[in-house]
């Protein structure tokens, strides 16, 4: 079972509550993802226009919350949203995040590592977003995060696991749970991520986004599921040349 | 604002009982010495989820109702939202 910080998971699909047509799909999508963490933001209220309240929902179903510092364009910004996330949701955990370019939304490095710094000394459960760095990975665990949550590919982008190379050495050096966020767009991404050996993914785009979010969130709960299970199993070894699966391939030769 | 909505607020604004404060630098009239939990239900705003900070400070949910407010203060409020 995956634990992070001090909480057990027994599904490592964690998902976003973004981009969903309204809150009652997003609800029933998460639900049936059977994921039991799940992403927040937090915005400035126009108390004239008022969003959905998209909180009762998951707190009924049980999930728990990761709150993240979307917005924050350094280490500042994301202490001070942290700091308001903790306070509005009651729960110390945190997706930090700081990407001060909203074209590619690349997460900066630097103001992401003195922010999760100082966050882990004030007592947060600190899940970084950050790029596919082993460096920077490694860097985020030794100052105290709980987890590091390098990219598979751009945020929204449903790429797919193009920082592949990058990941197999993050996953490999990593004695904290590495959760691939960002760019999975399909269950196969999904499942390519965690038969490498993540620990997790993160998805919420490729099902919100979906036709069918609802049914999308089951394909990705099996895809998850399968993926785990084959690392476990242990994949057999690539080769480059045919290597017969049956004895008898040569028997008509012998003749 | 609509003319209308104008005319209000400089109604209210004469009224005795009633102060102006900015939530998120928009102007809005409560009743003179609202606490911080009056907000919430006046505007009818979930409690959970909800956040107020004064200064950049964030004002922790237990000091919502002893958190008086004079006129001419200045709030920011955050609610949780949806987001990835």
């Amino acid at each position: 079972m995956l634990k992070i910080g001090d909480k057990q998971f027994e599904s490592r699909l964690f998902t976003g509550t973004g981009k969903f047509a309204n809150s009652r799909l997003m609800a029933e999508a998460i639900q049936v993802s059977g994921s039991q963490l799940a992403t927040m933001a937090l915005k400035r209220v126009d108390v004239n226009d008022q969003q959905d309240d998209i909180l009762q929902p998951l707190v009924q179903a049980g999930v728990n919350l990761l709150p993240n510092t979307s917005g924050a364009k350094n280490a500042k910004d994301a202490v001070f949203a942290a700091q308001l996330a903790r306070e509005a949701l009651g729960t110390n955990w945190l997706k930090l995040e700081i990407h001060p370019d909203p074209k590619y939304l690349m997460p900066d490095p630097i103001e992401t590592l003195a922010a999760a710094e100082q966050l882990v000394r004030e007592g947060f459960i600190v899940l970084p977003y950050c790029h596919a760095d082993p460096v920077l990975c490694k860097r985020l665990e030794e100052v105290g995060c709980a987890a590091v949550m390098p990219l598979g590919a751009p945020i929204g982008s449903n790429k797919g696991i193009v920082s592949h190379d990058f990941l197999e050495i993050i996953i490999d050096q990593a004695t904290v749970p590495v959760v691939v966020d960002a760019g999975i767009g399909a269950p196969s991404h999904a499942a390519r991520a965690m038969e490498m050996g993540a620990d997790a993914v993160l998805v919420n785009t490729a099902i919100a986004t979906s036709s069918n979010p609802v049914s999308m969130a089951k394909a990705f709960k099996m895809s998850v599921e399968s993926g785990r299970i084959a690392y476990e199993a242990g994949l057999a070894g690539r080769v480059s040349h045919a290597v017969a699966s049956s004895p008898l391939t040569s028997f008509l030769d012998e003749l | 604002m609509t003319s209308l909505e104008q005319h209000t607020t400089q109604a209210h604004s004469l009224e005795p009982d009633l102060i102006t404060i900015s939530i998120n630098d928009q102007a809005h009239q409560v009743a003179s010495e609202s606490n911080l939990q009056q907000i919430i239900r006046q505007f009818e705003l979930p409690e959970m989820g909800c956040v107020f900070a004064i200064n950049n400070t964030v004002v922790p949910h237990s000091e919502w109702g002893c958190t008086v407010l004079s006129q001419g203060d200045s709030l920011s409020l955050f609610q949780a939202i949806a987001g990835g």
